[in-house]
């Protein structure tokens, strides 16, 4: 028997697994369409670029969806992450045909994208984290927006009550209002602070510019990566402001922040980080003992609302807009024992703020 | 050492290299396998070094039964080869070539050269092998270079040697000295297997001549069998050797070297004031051995070569540092010397590499696209004019054998409107039947009144096709001759004595 | 067995370039379901259980079936065609623009692939390593927004000029290597790769310079194009498919690299060139000249992609424009060479790549398998391809008698 006979044989065993896995091909179809009767409600939300293992936005966004699912188990929850930002569209039409009850969509970069689908598809409900608010237009969008320079307003008094040289410093990822507004509140807050306390703490990476700062413009000039990605930028970043005395830094930059860490831990003890987004001791347990506190945006608990509210037939478009009053933003303490006297004299702070007896503007307070 | 090979047959895909080949070698018996390019030469040697598996077959030594996992385990067994490109490390002395892979070593694993000199002084006297073993392998001329090769392998305990080709690169002086140490070695008892396609040398030195074609045996002749017999045997139908040629009509010089000088690429001068003409219907013969700078003279001649100084002219016109592209367009043919790596694309049909140098010339190409079916058109003729044997003219000319390789080269080259034709080596690697043809092709075209320059390092060749012979050594025209000229004063004059020194 | 039938069993049995391939596929759509198996909980958990009973193996192999077959269905039905919404939308008439989406968006992708391969594939035939097709591309774009956004003319002049825009833009990147290797011998390796840095800082520059920046905005994001500069629907806005007039444009290009490469003087150049350097060169081939067309021509190619990506799909340009995963020009060159550097083969393998890519998508929104399995799939195609040998053994294959040999790789690196 020459090679080419036993060849045969061998190559007929292949086209027999191959029409196998053909049959198994159409098996599967019939169990799936078999599944589809339940009904479920399918909650879609569409990441960007970072995916859903993020440590932020996306992350966030995400685990309101699963939140939502825990209370609700008859929401079935699927996610799209975007690979780059050609794949928007591409991604919200899917689960437009997939029939998702609503899709959620993370990111102000996503809002065109957005609002094509839901003028395409009226029936079809949107929420958008993180929205800048001139561009809403649809009723079947909700926009979820938050005024973080609140809690950072917060996060910048408890570093400048915390601070041994006097310096603290920050940074953002790329120059986007959704960044420079934690910017702008955090130098509001140490502002606040040298004022009531007659102190004079200089704040490293961000100048805000005169008037007022709002998600649509918040201007001023400062220290930025250039994108959310670049560890060894964030690391270097804070490394040259521990190094110009400063002892916390503050990075505005998503994961950028994690080399910023590193760089706190070799620096040695004393140094610290403002984490941002989401709790720092949670979505970065091992390095908790580095961080002084996070300045959170509420992204889980509106994401879960929007969701559940859709789930149950009461979903609304428009604006929600996340404060310190309904914990759409807060000051989240870290691994660093703060004082109890700062941290009432915070609590109170937060109350002024709520009220609109304190600003969160830093125009408001005098430069030291 | 007695190495018996019984039916070994070994297959590449559909093509059988060595189909059932019978042989023995007996001690001290200098054994001849003479065939063509092709023929199975080198795989037959490659089985017996252990470099390939036979698909069948047995080879003994000494009547036992051998498998080769490896070349390791064949010069474990005795079997020393001497390939035709040499395996030596150019940077390292004689000595530490030698004893490369099997080094004497001190107790603390340190190369012990004094003990590694002392043992190839003793082989080279025990074998008339004479070579400094301190001198570097890359200063020594070709001939010691194969010397150490040979030292290498006895070193080794080699009680058969394989010579693959020994002579291509040898000056007639050093190919005689081979001859006098495989003599000797022989008679110590040694064995050689002296794989050659040269009838002369073989007639010259074996014991036995083992002819094979096509992968087999045709047959066993004693060394005495004639020339031409030999040559039929290898070619399988009868051939003439002598080129037959008219004497010479010179008219006016075409090609005119000047005080040529030419840096090669480590930029000595690799030619040295070199002034040539070649006359319309002449050829001109180039003799020298390899590396002598005429690789250099034909590429600044050709136009890939900058001229450092001097003038080159073809039919009147300078073409000084022309481009290829316009020497050729003046009338220039070229059979480059190394054609896989200038004169054709192997990938490409044969149809394409017969326009691979005019592509664009009417009819071939109109306004930036090409003619396929002129194109097609031309090969078809030429391949039936030039008796070019392929299956089609759109099968890649990787697919022809080598000699009809070097066909596709000279159809293209003599099909197009020349002035001269410059070939260098333009039968190396053929078989006696395509080097007869070839000669034919050039002789004719010479009768046309073509100007023709070859160059060459076969001795036979410049002495059988040159109407005068200008011999080339270290850069330099040793001195310009009649074909008449002895071999001997040839072969001096190639080893770099000049003319007026000896006359 | 008949005469023809035995033949092409033979044909069948005879490795090829072709068989090689389309053997590769199989396999890599293998390895696929392996990493889908040895990634499900559920499914790993029945194979944990297969010795307990042969009711547990039994249910272990349908649950693989179950969840491979769930995820390879998905995957075709959202890249090519999904059979049951097709059939309603030809009893019913209604629902085409569902029934057609999956192709159109195929399709989409696969017009500016097809065109960057092609550019890259011409450079590999002549021997050389544009890996900065991508760069290329990313400035096409940027030129072509200039022209598309900041000019306004009637569409019959303003599309070819912003399409024009595009071509010089990566004409003007590729002949930075071009003229560095043939007048310096500069390997274009280094340099095209480098480049690709240079001109993805370039493009974030340009979109926060208020000139490109789209008003309003401080984010990095331009201007839109105008829509006389944009490429329309192929079937019209209305059509709701997003397949556009860049796949006329990719057709062009086929057509036009087909005769460049089989029946130009300057591409029979190229590929002597590439084939053999030494060759070309004393064939009178101008060695310099033809680097130097190599780079305009793929550079072009891929500039052109570049700016039909912005004028037919995303409109206006932003940070992530062809970076990362979206870099097609990076993508070009594996799908050129899956495509042998062929235009025809790399129409094919474009295809693949799109499908893998838009299936996949389609596969995540409907099983939650992550959308990185087609990018395993297309990796270990491309791995089996590039080891013939690997897939001859697997599969039993003859040699091929003749030369016929699968080249995967140009020439080598070294050069």
């Amino acid at each position: 028997m020459s090679r080419g006979d036993s060849g045969r044989v061998r190559l007929g065993t292949w086209l027999g697994t191959a029409s196998l896995l053909a049959g198994t091909l159409t098996l599967g179809a019939g169990s799936v369409s078999a599944q589809a009767a339940a009904k479920p409600f399918k909650a879609c939300v569409v990441t960007d670029t970072g995916g859903i293992n993020d440590k932020s936005f996306n992350a966030s966004a995400y685990k309101g969806m699963e939140d939502a699912h825990a209370r609700n188990k008859n929401i079935v929850v699927s996610y799209l992450s975007s690979q780059s930002s050609a794949d928007y569209v591409p991604n919200i039409n899917s689960f437009v045909h997939q029939g998702c009850g609503i899709i959620v969509t993370v990111g102000f970069l996503m809002d065109t994208a957005t609002q094509q689908a839901a003028n395409a598809h009226p029936h079809q409900k949107f929420a958008i984290v993180d929205d800048a608010p001139q561009h809403l237009k649809y009723h079947n969008v909700l926009a979820l927006q938050y005024e973080t320079d609140q809690a950072a307003f917060l996060g910048g008094y408890l570093a400048a009550a915390s601070t041994h040289t006097g310096v603290v410093g920050t940074y953002g990822g790329m120059e986007f209002p959704s960044v420079t507004m934690y910017m702008n509140g955090f130098v509001a807050g140490v502002r606040y602070y040298d004022k009531v306390k007659g102190a004079a703490v200089k704040v490293l990476g961000w100048t805000p510019a005169k008037g007022s700062c709002s998600l649509a413009s918040c201007g001023g000039t400062g220290t930025f990566v250039g994108n959310f990605t670049d560890q060894t930028a964030g690391k270097t970043i804070a490394a040259n402001d521990f190094a110009a005395g400063a002892d916390i830094v503050f990075p505005v930059a998503g994961s950028v922040g994690l080399g910023s860490v590193v760089a706190a831990q070799q620096a040695g003890r004393g140094h610290s980080i403002m984490w941002v987004d989401s709790n720092g001791c949670v979505s970065d347990a091992a390095d908790c003992s580095w961080f002084i506190g996070t300045v959170a945006k509420g992204v889980e608990a509106s994401v879960r609302d929007a969701v559940l509210a859709a789930a149950s037939g009461k979903f609304h478009g428009g604006t929600y807009l996340g404060t310190l009053k309904n914990q759409g933003t807060a000051l989240e303490y870290g691994g660093i024992p703060v004082p109890a006297a700062i941290k009432k004299a915070i609590a109170a702070i937060a109350k002024g703020i709520e009220s609109g007896r304190i600003s969160v503007n830093p125009n408001n307070y005098p430069v030291k | 050492m007695r190495l018996e090979l019984r039916g070994i047959t070994k297959r590449f895909g559909t093509l059988t290299a060595n189909d059932h080949i019978d042989l023995t070698v007996e001690p001290g018996q200098i054994h001849c396998v003479l065939g063509e390019n092709g023929a199975g030469k080198s795989t037959l040697m490659n089985v017996v070094f252990g470099l390939l598996h036979p698909d069948d077959g047995e080879i003994l030594i000494d009547g036992v039964p051998q498998r080769f996992a490896n070349s390791g385990d064949a010069v474990r067994r005795g079997i020393g080869m001497v390939h035709q490109h040499f395996m030596l490390v150019p940077v390292f002395t004689v000595a530490e070539n030698v004893v490369l892979g099997f080094e004497p070593t001190s107790r603390l694993g340190r190369l012990d050269r004094a003990r590694a000199r002392q043992e190839i002084r003793h082989t080279s006297q025990q074998f008339n092998l004479e070579v400094d073993p301190d001198a570097i392998v890359e200063n020594l001329p070709v001939g010691l270079q194969q010397r150490v090769e040979i030292l290498k392998a006895l070193n080794h305990d080699a009680e058969l040697l394989i010579l693959d080709e020994p002579t291509a690169v040898l000056t007639p002086q050093e190919i005689d000295a081979l001859m006098a140490i495989m003599r000797s070695l022989a008679a110590s008892g040694k064995s050689i297997l002296f794989i050659s396609h040269k009838l002369k040398e073989v007639r010259a030195i074996s014991d036995v001549v083992t002819v094979i074609r096509q992968g087999r045996v045709v047959d066993q002749v004693p060394p005495t069998t004639g020339e031409s017999t030999l040559a039929s045997l290898m070619v399988g139908r009868d051939v003439t050797l002598t080129v037959s040629k008219e004497a010479a009509a010179p008219g006016a010089p075409v090609l005119e070297l000047d005080d040529v000088v030419v840096r090669d690429d480590r930029g000595l001068a690799a030619v040295d004031h070199v002034s040539l003409r070649v006359h319309a219907g002449e050829i001109l013969a180039l003799a020298g051995v390899q590396g002598n700078g005429q690789t250099e003279l034909v590429e600044a001649i050709v136009g890939m070569r900058p001229v450092e100084s001097g003038r080159i002219t073809l039919g009147g016109q300078d073409v000084t540092g022309a481009t290829p592209r316009s020497v050729l367009d003046s009338g220039l043919g070229h059979i480059p010397e190394d054609r896989h790596r200038y004169g054709l694309v192997l990938s490409l049909s044969v149809a394409d590499n017969l326009v691979l140098n005019a592509p664009r010339r009417a009819p071939f190409a109109h306004r930036g696209t090409r003619n396929l079916a002129a194109v097609r058109g031309n090969a078809e003729s030429l391949v039936s004019r030039f008796d070019i044997r392929t299956t089609s003219v759109q099968a890649p000319l990787s697919s022809l054998s080598g000699g009809n390789q070097q066909k596709v080269i000279v159809a293209r080259e003599l099909s197009r409107p020349l002035q001269v034709l410059v070939a260098s080596q333009p039968t190396r690697g053929l078989d006696v039947g395509s080097i007869e043809y070839v000669h034919r092709q050039i002789v004719e075209q010479r009768n046309e009144g073509l100007a023709v320059l070859i160059v060459s390092s076969e001795l036979d060749e410049v002495m059988a096709l040159g109407d005068r012979i200008a011999v080339m050594h270290a850069g330099q025209i040793t001195g310009v001759v009649d074909p008449s000229t002895s071999r001997e004063r040839i072969g001096l004059l190639m080893a770099g004595a000049t003319g007026d020194g000896h006359e | 067995m008949s005469e023809s039938r035995r033949r092409w069993w033979h044909r069948l049995t005879t490795r090829s370039p072709l068989l090689v391939t389309l053997d590769a596929l199989i396999l890599g759509f293998v390895v696929g379901a392996l990493v889908i198996i040895t990634t499900t909980a559920s499914v790993l958990d029945a194979w944990r259980a297969m010795f307990s009973s042969w009711a547990a193996f039994a249910h272990a192999c349908q649950l693989t079936a179950d969840v491979v077959g769930a995820a390879y269905r998905a995957m075709f039905t959202g890249a090519v065609v999904n059979p049951r919404i097709f059939w309603h939308a030809v009893t019913t008439g209604q629902g085409w623009t569902l029934a057609l989406t999956p192709l159109s968006e195929t399709l989409t992708y696969a017009a500016p692939l097809i065109i960057a391969s092609i550019g890259v594939g011409i450079a590999f035939q002549t021997g050389i390593f544009n890996i900065g097709a991508n760069g290329q591309a990313i400035l096409g774009g940027v030129a072509g927004a200039y022209m598309g956004s900041l000019v306004h003319l009637p569409t019959v002049v303003h599309l070819p000029l912003t399409l024009a825009a595009g071509i010089a833009g990566g004409v003007i990147v590729g002949l930075v290597p071009g003229l560095l290797k043939a007048y310096t011998g500069a390997h274009e390796v280094i340099v095209t790769l480098m480049l690709n840095y240079v001109v993805a800082a370039l493009l974030i520059f340009t979109l926060l310079s208020t000139v490109l920046q789209q008003p309003g905005q401080q984010n990095d994001i331009s201007r839109t194009l105008a829509p006389s500069a944009q490429l329309a629907p192929l079937f019209g806005a209305a059509s709701g498919l997003r397949v556009n007039w860049g796949l006329a444009v990719a057709a062009l290009v086929v057509v036009f690299a087909w005769w460049f490469l089989e029946r130009s003087s300057l591409g029979f150049d190229f590929r002597v060139t590439g084939a053999n350097p030494q060759a070309a060169r004393a064939s009178g081939i101008n060695a310099r000249a033809v680097i130097v067309l190599v780079f305009v021509i793929s550079g072009g190619l891929a500039g052109l992609a570049g700016i039909v990506q912005l004028a037919g799909t995303t409109h206006y340009l932003d940070g992530g424009f062809l970076i990362g995963n979206a870099g097609i020009g990076f993508t070009a060159i594996t799908v050129s060479l899956l495509g042998r550097n062929r235009p025809v083969g790399i129409v094919w393998s474009s295809l693949l790549f799109a499908g893998l890519g838009v299936g996949g998508r389609a596969m995540q929104a409907a099983t939650g398998i992550p959308l990185d399995l087609a990018t395993v799939i297309q990796s270990a195609v491309v791995l089996f391809v590039a080891t013939p040998v690997l897939v001859q053994e697997i599969f039993r294959l003859r040699h091929a008698a003749a030369a016929g040999e699968v080249r995967l790789a140009t020439s080598g690196w070294g050069s």
